[in-house]
């Protein structure tokens, strides 16, 4: 078991992806903590709403390399900022929304196995996070995730 | 609210100054994965129910589903089924080369 932190910053707009998990084909990556926050002084007081939704297709995005915390493990999950061509999410209701003041930070932390979230060992599943308004938010939303592998 | 006895699971909204202005606890459906946010004195029964086979906490919409004769289905087998179609897709694809 190894743990990964992952980063991913996007312009503030509704249904854009800051950040994407990908899985791979011989793992299930474990989604265990969510935080998101907004970068640069709101524009005004209006409250930011973003989404945990599961992937079905990744998307194009800026890859990023997920951070070890132990300085050493080799991610075997794929992470993505910034996307350019949305991921296909599945339909209906997230998986946890996230609302609250731009300036403010939103997180949601899984405090044992059961509780965290699990994507599929196969390469195009896994986790986006999507905003759904922008609100008060102005330069970028940023959003980081703690995966387990 | 515990479920079995344990916090599943936490979200938070925290000031720049570092002052937690909301902060719930949460619980992950066992079938579908969703996040329930739990309020204060909220019982599990107005937020779903726990399912007897699997013995995990499960959402409203769940719960609908196993009462209606949907019966138990954790979300494992889930991941399962869409890990032996990918598998499948895999080699047919390799196959086909």
């Amino acid at each position: 078991m190894a743990s990964f932190d992952s980063t991913g910053t996007i312009a503030p707009a509704a249904t854009k992806t800051p950040l994407i998990i990908g899985g791979s084909a011989t793992l299930r990556p474990q989604l265990w903590e969510w935080i998101a926050a907004t970068i640069g002084v709101p524009s005004s007081e209006a409250s930011f709403q973003i989404w945990m939704r599961a992937a079905t297709a990744l998307g194009t995005s800026t890859a990023v390399t997920p951070r070890p915390k132990n300085a050493i493990s080799v991610a075997g999950h794929t992470a993505g900022s910034n996307c350019s061509v949305e991921p296909t999410y599945s339909a209906g209701q997230p998986l946890k929304a996230l609302q609250g003041n731009a300036r403010n930070q939103l997180s949601w932390q899984a405090l044992f196995e059961a509780a965290a979230l699990q994507a599929a060992a196969a390469a195009s599943n896994g986790f986006g996070a999507q905003i759904q308004i922008p609100g008060g938010a102005l330069t970028s939303i940023d959003t980081d995730m703690t995966v387990i592998e | 609210m515990a479920i079995q006895g344990r916090r599943e699971g936490v979200s938070r909204e925290v000031t720049p100054e570092g002052k937690v202005v909301n902060e719930n606890e949460t619980f992950t459906c066992g079938h579908c994965q969703h996040i329930t946010d739990v309020g204060p004195k909220q019982r599990l029964d107005e937020l779903g129910n726990m399912c007897l086979v699997c013995m995990r906490p499960c959402c409203k919409q769940c719960t609908f589903e196993m009462t209606h004769g949907g019966g138990c289905a954790p979300f494992e087998k889930k991941l399962e089924r869409i890990e032996a179609r990918a598998n499948a897709r895999r080699t047919y694809e390799e196959c086909a080369r």
